[in-house]
């Protein structure tokens, strides 16, 4: 432990200074106006701070209702272990998100408008209450993790019994979040690059973001296994990633089966930046990973796991900046590119999630598998022994 | 009378529910008719009879207090923008065709002046888009904005796709702006190219002007039918592409949210029951599983 927390030290240092940095300069986008600080006008409203923070934030965190089901509802016990990072990394990807919007928002004091003012027509609407009624629920998925940590055996049983509402509710939210970040650019058929532009975006969300959602819990596991050590047993991680062909498979299919059917498979063969993005996007983010993981040889070994899911990670975020960027740049006649400021304030939300990752990770019961938890039937008939853990 | 007309918006968008996935054109066919606002304010701009002199981007700018149109005074130029912006909400522009061009087909070039604004659709897309109903379709046919309510995603400048509303971007506390309908500009007109009434009776005076002198119009009353109808009304004598106005399907543009928005209860409903009854399923298993567990635990040691 005495050598894990000198490297954390290392870490994070340049993590608090660029949070720090960041803190500046959105301070500063408060004080001069969104103009000032970023490269956004009337013809390319939405930039990184919506693309990145917001739409792959969000998709990074589906590994929370994606596990909570699996284990949970499928009754796949055996990777219970997952379910708490995955719960933990869903709320900060929440929590760093509303960070983003509120740094997006021309009048974010009145964030909570939506609240009172409704609007059910609007895509925006439904995403908005489905960010403050999901970051709830992963509140209350946390809470469990500090109770034990603070030893407050009653408060943990409490909620341990209604758990599975919570994680009912979580996955019903969590779909209609995924898909209603789609549905937001279905209103854009006039912006949007015809690859990309499809009535069908809320459906391609919600699949992306349950490979994305696998990818990233196993891409965690051996990311923490490299850091703290406590490694997974390979096969573990190996069986979860045989998840993940069909629902690449699926995905695929739908794409191809979409383009068809608007006629728009020609644009694949053309020589165009969206066209390269497009099809980078699928083979390395989709078609490749879904197709090696097939194989054992590469599911169980942890290098070429690795590889995999990390494309699968990079294709979903691809993705996301790419119906939100790239794919705007053409109609919009003055083009886009992040301001140094828009980049660094990402980079400073993102730096202050590892940074309270890290401390989490080393101050609550995380990592660790417990003996019981989280079922209402569980928590009865193992009531006693929560307690002790 | 306001509830009349979210009463129809809701019907339309209910109509178009049922269209639900199908191809935009099939979507159209199927025909949910939008609000018609046939009796509300509509405004008909004639560019043929417009002689270009900006009297009513003058009086816009004046009755809406907005800052002078830009340029130097003394000494150099002094140049109208041609684009709408925070700043101007209403923008005359020129179109001028290719000389070479209309040379090759041996007549003289095509021009046209525009008068460019919000359209106030009968069904908004800013209206539909806007989390917190800061955008409204009022009675009188004008979309209305409330900055006391918009919390400033700009979403609506993104749906709009007349690309009509604007943002400022360097404000502390940013407002959307755009044309609010106040008319100020058919007032100013001296030479009758805005002509103000209800839409029903301006749509049939533009089809009748269209009739009596076919030689000076191009056959399409721009607004009529695009995205809904608007209430702002264009008559050209150059197509409505060439001036830069998008070319939008008579089905309402709204039509691909809805039915995805109204899918919600059920997929609510239908997820709660699915991953309820696997629930059961699954506690039924491990119970019994448990149960034979304890029996071979109780059998086992002796
Ligand atoms: S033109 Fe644009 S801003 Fe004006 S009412 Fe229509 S959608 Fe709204
Ligand atoms: S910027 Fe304001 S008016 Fe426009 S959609 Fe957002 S909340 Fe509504
Ligand atoms: S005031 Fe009338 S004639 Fe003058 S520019 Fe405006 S519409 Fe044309």
């Amino acid at each position: 432990m005495k050598v894990t927390s000198l490297r954390n030290l290392d870490v994070r240092l340049p993590l608090s200074a660029l949070v720090a940095i960041g803190f500046g300069l959105a301070l500063y986008r408060f004080y001069g106006g969104l103009g000032v600080a970023t490269n956004l006008n009337d013809s390319f409203p939405w930039g990184l701070w919506i693309g990145f923070d917001m739409l792959c934030g969000i998709a990074l965190a589906a590994g929370g209702f994606v596990l909570a089901g699996t284990v949970h509802v499928f009754g796949l016990k055996k990777y219970e272990p997952f379910v708490r990072p995955a719960i933990v990394t869903a709320f900060l990807g929440y929590l760093l998100a509303i960070i983003g919007l509120t740094l997006d928002l021309g009048r974010p004091w009145a964030i909570w408008h939506p609240l009172i003012m409704w609007q059910p027509h609007s895509a925006l609407f439904e995403v908005a209450w489905c960010v403050m009624l999901y970051t709830t629920v992963l509140f209350l998925e946390f809470l469990p993790i500090v109770f034990e940590k603070l030893r407050w055996s009653g408060a943990l049983r409490a909620i341990q019994r209604v758990t599975v509402v919570f994680v009912f509710a979580g996955i019903i939210l969590s779909t209609m979040h995924q898909s209603s970040l789609g549905s937001l650019f279905v209103m854009m058929g006039h912006r949007l690059h015809s690859l990309w532009f499809t009535p069908m975006l809320p459906l391609l969300f919600l699949v992306s973001a349950v490979a994305v959602g696998l990818a990233m819990v196993i891409f965690e596991a051996l990311i923490s296994g490299l850091i703290f050590g406590h490694r997974h047993s390979i096969r573990l991680l190996g069986d979860l990633a045989q998840a993940l062909p069909p629902v690449l498979g699926i995905y695929i299919g739908l794409v191809l089966m979409d383009l068809n059917a608007r006629g728009v498979l020609g644009l694949l063969v053309e020589n165009s930046l969206e066209s390269w993005a497009f099809k980078i996007e699928i083979i390395l983010g989709f078609f490749l990973p879904g197709t090696l993981l097939l194989s054992s040889a590469v599911r169980y070994n942890r290098m070429k796991l690795f590889g995999c899911v990390l494309a699968v990670i990079v294709g979903v975020v691809m993705n996301r900046l790419d119906v939100s960027l790239v794919g705007m740049l053409a109609t919009s006649p003055t083009g886009y590119l992040p301001s140094w400021i828009e980049i660094l304030v990402t980079g400073g939300v993102v730096a202050g999630g590892l940074l309270v990752l890290s401390v989490m990770n080393q101050a609550l019961p995380i990592a660790k598998p417990l003996p019981r938890t989280s079922f209402a039937t569980d928590a009865t008939r193992g009531g006693g022994r929560a307690g002790h853990a | 009378m306001k509830k009349l007309n979210r009463r129809e918006f809701l019907a339309t968008s209910g109509a178009a529910a049922s269209s639900a996935l199908l191809p935009a054109g099939e979507a159209e066919a199927s025909g949910a008719a939008p609000p018609s606002y046939d009796y509300a304010e509509a405004v008909l701009y004639d560019a043929t009879r417009c002689i270009g002199c900006r009297s009513c981007q003058r009086a816009c700018r004046e009755y809406n207090g907005l800052a002078p149109e830009a340029g130097e005074l003394n000494g150099v130029r002094f140049e109208m923008p041609a684009q709408l912006s925070e700043e101007h909400w209403m923008v005359l522009q020129v179109y001028r065709e290719e000389p070479d061009a209309a040379a090759a087909e041996g007549r003289d070039p095509d021009w046209s002046y525009l008068k460019r604004n919000c359209m106030h659709c009968n069904v908004p897309a800013c209206v539909s888009v806007c989390p917190v109903g800061a955008l409204q379709k009022t009675d009188t046919g004008a979309v209305t904005y409330d900055e006391d309510r918009c919390i400033g995603c700009r979403y609506c400048l993104f749906a709009c796709p007349y690309r009509v509303p604007r943002y400022e971007w360097v404000d502390r506390t940013p407002r959307v702006r755009k044309c609010n309908w106040n008319r100020a500009c058919v007032r100013a007109c001296p030479v009758g190219a805005l002509t103000g009434g209800a839409r029903a009776k301006l749509v049939a005076e533009a089809h009748e002007r269209i009739e009596e002198r076919p030689d000076r119009y191009v056959d399409h009353v721009y607004g009529e039918h695009e995205g809904g109808g608007t209430s702002y009304l264009i008559l050209a004598g150059v197509g409505h592409d060439k001036l830069a106005l998008p070319s939008i399907s008579p089905s309402v543009r709204s039509s691909y949210v809805d039915p995805i928005m109204g899918s919600l209860p059920g997929w609510i409903v239908g997820m709660g029951l699915f991953l309820g009854g696997l629930y059961q399923i699954e506690r039924r298993r491990r119970e019994r599983e448990s149960m034979r567990n304890g029996e071979n635990d109780g059998e086992g040691p002796p």
